[in-house]
């Protein structure tokens, strides 16, 4: 992998934009699908949101101070992109975000690309009982093994705030997992 | 040649690799015991992320070529500018010749401040509502509807008080 700064030089430049934007999608576009995927939960509307968060990180790229990584800034707006997605859609169907969720939650059952199994749609529905900053964090530690610090760039939370919040939400959705 | 004790260990970790370590064991240990699943079920269409590549960059280069568009009679432009100068002038002049009327807030239809409030999303904090809205005029109920069921009021009673066979609710139904 070319080292990060190069890869915003080369970003930057108009005669290697092409390239270096076809590495960073190669480098980047599984993870971002899945930390999308994880917040919006249906395959389409993850890649309509993936692609979004690819066009705006290549129409902003020169707004791009470096202040943060370059990893941070782009889950930062995948992060964005896909809750003010679901904000759009549930303020389409006049319901409120925690009810579209579980709308979309419902709606896992008859998804095929969902494999899951009766736990693990037990795991969504209990994820979907979370608090939306709780959720990421849990989506974030969890399945995409982000740490702590990276987290905390992203979110822009500290470390330990986002410790407490993890262990909380580990506990609620080992306890709703419990519940019969 | 004596070496410096740096050169004796030709192996090199990543920064802050022993930092981390100790959260990445308890991060595996723990989830070796935890119930919650390793693996949350969601799956791709097959060669998708090949596909999406192909897609974006796609995307792109139209991005790239779409916006220039060269005029054929670039004479016109002026012609233009000058068009809507001269028109700006007229309907400037136009407006304030017998009109000393300036539109405010107050002429904006209560109906239409309600759309704007119900249609946009504003994001405002509970300070920023607090800071707007008066303090006289509202009561608690306004913003909580309570709702108490005679069961609830009968568990905490129980729960609470230390007779609660004295209360003889039976005899006052």
């Amino acid at each position: 992998m070319i080292a990060e700064e190069t890869l915003i030089k080369e970003l930057k430049a108009k005669e290697t934009q092409s390239t270096a934007f076809e590495t960073l999608v190669s480098n980047y576009k599984e993870r971002l699908y899945w930390h999308i995927r994880r917040i919006v939960l249906n395959h389409d509307d993850a890649d309509d949101v993936l692609q979004n968060t690819f066009i705006k990180v290549y129409r902003n790229i020169d707004g791009f101070k470096g202040e943060s990584k370059l990893f941070s800034w782009m889950f930062r707006i995948a992060t964005n992109e896909a809750l003010s997605f679901l904000k759009q859609k549930s303020l389409k169907l006049g319901v409120t975000d925690g009810e579209y969720q579980e709308r979309m939650v419902q709606n896992l059952q008859s998804d095929v690309y969902f494999e899951g199994d009766e736990i693990q749609l037990k795991l969504q529905k209990a994820i979907a009982t979370l608090p939306e900053k709780q959720k990421l964090i849990f989506n974030m530690k969890y399945f995409e093994e982000l740490k702590y610090a990276e987290i905390s760039e992203i979110l822009d939370t500290s470390v330990g705030g986002l410790k407490a919040s993890y262990h909380l939400a580990v506990k609620k959705i080992e306890s709703f997992l419990k519940e019969d | 040649m004596k070496r410096k004790n740096s050169d004796k260990n030709p192996f090199h970790i990543p920064k802050g690799y022993f930092n981390s370590f100790e959260d990445k064991l308890k991060d595996r240990i723990f989830k070796e015991e935890s119930p919650i699943p390793k693996n949350d079920g969601f799956s791709v269409p097959d060669s998708y992320f090949e596909q999406l590549q192909t897609q974006l960059m796609a995307m792109v280069e139209e991005d790239k070529s779409s916006p220039k568009v060269i005029p054929l009679y670039p004479f016109k432009k002026f012609l233009v500018i000058a068009a809507s100068i001269a028109a700006l002038l007229v309907l400037a002049v136009g407006i304030n010749w017998n009109n000393d009327d300036t539109l405010s807030f107050t002429d904006l239809a209560n109906s239409e401040i309600e759309a704007y409030f119900n249609d946009t999303e504003i994001d405002l904090s509970s300070d920023e509502i607090a800071e707007v809205l008066p303090i006289d005029g509202y009561e608690i109920n306004d913003f909580v509807k309570p709702e108490m069921t005679e069961e609830n009021l009968l568990d905490y009673l129980n729960e609470n008080v230390e007779n609660f066979e004295e209360l003889n609710l039976e005899d006052n139904e």
